[in-house]
């Protein structure tokens, strides 16, 4: 790769998180929204047994597929091998690469969308994960996007589907359907009120899965939680969405009504904990990126009342992902050690919040 | 529906009780029931006095070889069937057992009749066809829960219903009256769930799906009164009858 490439790739990269600076319905507490499709090609080896020349096959198949439709002319192609691993962090970060992808492998392409939405990643545990994100509580925008994008590869891939078992996948957990539609959910009040457990089993029950930001040992990290379906079998598209919008809104309230809770209730308790999570964020030489989240997930409580204006829910959810190791690394000029990451991220901190108040 | 919260398959209310039966050919399945209907259903459940310890332990002992008889059969027979390997890309059942993913799409058809179980335990459904609008929770329950539903060729159940119909003295290309449709099964299955016979339940559920598979996808109409055309299966094999039959007994043939 060319230094000019190398350039490129990283310009490329570092925009990758810009979807997240607008605003979204219900962005108080639902962060984003996902859809994921699982797609794989008939008789050739899923990606996990697949040989090289048989992973190549699958590569050049959707190559082609992908380079015959003008729907995706603009989309960028990132060959996973020339990326490193700080590139493949960053773009986990934001959500657009999976964990899978973020251990890089031959024959492994992604191509993403310009506004940075959409992603398809071939050769992943299946030949094909499309996925589009978006901005707050859009459930039935992201999969109506991706149903487009599935919709014009399939018109040029023949997708693996049984007659009996629906669209196949390397995992049963993901056959059926393939569809894999969650919300990210920001929830400082509930764990606050110790709520938390009692809500997540209530969610359990109608056959949904919560995870943390980055997956099954990311609990609580932030007081993010992933809410996704479980189930891909035997339901209907519009099932899993009526599901999830539905449970996620209960939620919604739930966490809305524990931070009301928590301000009529006990009002000086919350603004010295949001006070405090603000002071040490503004004046912190050592911060690590968990201390930080905890601290920014406080500050929420404050944005819905205005108490940190002009700081608003987006600029939050930028800042949450910012701290984040690749995302300071990138924007501070490139790989460095974790002691100077953490006073990075505490002078990038006070810098972006130092003219924040408590009002 | 999650097992994790099973309902009762004769009515609504959660499930207090889980009775594990061994039906036919050693095949194990589970039915889920609450406090009344597990008390009417099966009398020696019925709680007139605390079992003294001694027949807690005698009846718990009981269960307990049953169940080991069939955990036996059942690790048994996975042993015997671990050598089965997809025909294409040569993956080998038990190492699928082992990491839980398939190795191509032609897995699915190599190991279709082993991966009910996976299924059931991941999505509570052994296949994908959505259910019909108007299937009760009980039908659902049943197919959810029958480890014993065994791919049952329809014939079996027809020809139950045959020994059973009048003798056909019409015109043989009219719509037998022996014939039965994806309705008429449904009819069925609610009267096999009546009777608590789950087994036959779970078997005339399969052979619903196998029927509403054949179903055309465009609509057919009837010649002589325009009514929708439905798949039947009756003496000479699989057709398609008018839904207006017994007032029409047009039928053609299913290509």
């Amino acid at each position: 790769m060319t230094e000019q490439d190398e350039r490129s790739l990283a310009e490329f990269i570092k925009g990758s998180d810009g979807w997240l600076c607008s605003d979204g319905p219900l962005h108080h507490s639902i962060v984003s929204s996902r859809a994921r499709i699982a797609r794989n090609l008939g008789h050739i080896p899923f990606a996990p047994r697949a040989r090289g020349e048989q992973l190549k096959t699958v590569l050049e198949r959707v190559d082609e597929a992908v380079g015959s439709s003008s729907f995706f002319s603009d989309f960028q192609r990132l060959s996973i091998s020339d990326t490193n691993s700080l590139h493949r962090l960053f773009l986990k970060e934001s959500h657009l690469l999976s964990a899978e992808f973020e251990q890089g492998g031959e024959h492994r392409v992604i191509y993403i969308s310009p506004d940075y939405r959409v992603s398809i990643m071939i050769n992943e545990e299946d030949h094909l994960r499309m996925q589009c994100l978006d901005v707050g509580s859009q459930l039935r925008k992201v999969l109506a996007i991706i149903k487009e994008v599935e919709a014009e590869l399939g018109r040029r891939i023949p997708f693996a589907r049984h007659r009996r078992f629906g669209y196949l996948t390397a995992c049963p957990t993901n056959v059926g359907t393939g569809l894999r539609l969650s919300v990210m959910m920001h929830l400082p009040g509930l764990v606050l009120v110790n709520r938390i457990e009692e809500i997540l089993q209530g969610v359990a029950q109608y056959g949904l899965t919560v995870r943390g930001m980055y997956g099954e040992h990311s609990e609580h990290l932030g007081d993010y939680f992933q809410v996704s379906n479980e189930v891909t079998l035997g339901k209907s598209e519009e099932e899993i969405v009526e599901v999830l919008e539905s449970v996620a809104k209960q939620v919604v309230d739930h966490e809305m009504k524990a931070r009301d809770a928590l301000f009529e209730q006990r009002p000086v308790v919350v603004k010295d904990l949001i006070s405090r999570a603000l002071s040490v964020l503004q004046h912190a030489f050592i911060m690590d990126s968990a201390e930080a989240l905890s601290h920014l997930s406080k500050i929420r409580l404050g944005i819905d009342r205005g108490h940190f204006r002009p700081l608003g829910h987006a600029e939050l959810s930028r800042l949450m992902v910012e701290v984040q190791p690749a995302h300071l690394q990138f924007t501070t000029g490139g790989q460095i050690p974790v002691e100077a990451r953490d006073s990075r991220r505490a002078a990038m901190l006070q810098r972006r919040l130092g003219h924040i108040s408590y009002n | 529906m999650s097992v994790d919260n099973p309902k009762c398959m004769k009515c609504d209310r959660p499930a207090t009780t889980k009775i594990t039966k061994i039906g036919k050919e050693g095949k194990v399945f589970d039915i889920y029931l609450c406090d009344e209907h597990a008390q009417t259903s099966f009398p020696y459940l019925k709680k007139t006095q605390p079992p003294s310890l001694v027949e807690l332990l005698q009846h718990l002992l009981k269960q307990q070889g049953a169940v080991a008889e069939a955990a036996a059969a059942a690790a048994g027979a996975e042993e015997e069937l671990s050598g089965r390997t997809c025909a294409n890309c040569g993956l080998d059942y038990g190492a699928y057992r082992k990491t839980l993913l398939l190795g191509c799409s032609d897995c699915y058809d190599s190991f279709e009749d082993l991966l009910s179980h996976d299924l059931r335990k991941m999505h509570g459904a052994i296949s994908h066809a959505p259910e019909e609008e108007g299937a009760t929770r009980a039908e659902t329950a049943v197919a959810a829960d029958a480890e014993s539903a065994v791919k049952v060729p329809l014939v079996e159940i027809i020809n139950e219903t045959e020994a059973a119909a009048p003798v056909q003295t019409d015109d043989a290309v009219k719509s037998p009256d022996s014939a039965l449709s994806v309705a008429d099964l449904r009819r069925k299955l609610r009267e096999a769930i009546d009777r608590e016979d789950f087994e036959q339940a779970a078997r005339i559920r399969d052979s619903v799906r196998v029927l509403e598979s054949l179903q055309p996808k465009e609509e057919i109409r009837c010649k002589a009164c325009n009514a929708p055309m439905v798949v039947k299966h009756g003496p000479g094999g699989l057709f398609l009858g008018c839904s207006a039959y017994p007032q029409c007994r047009e039928m053609r043939p299913l290509e």
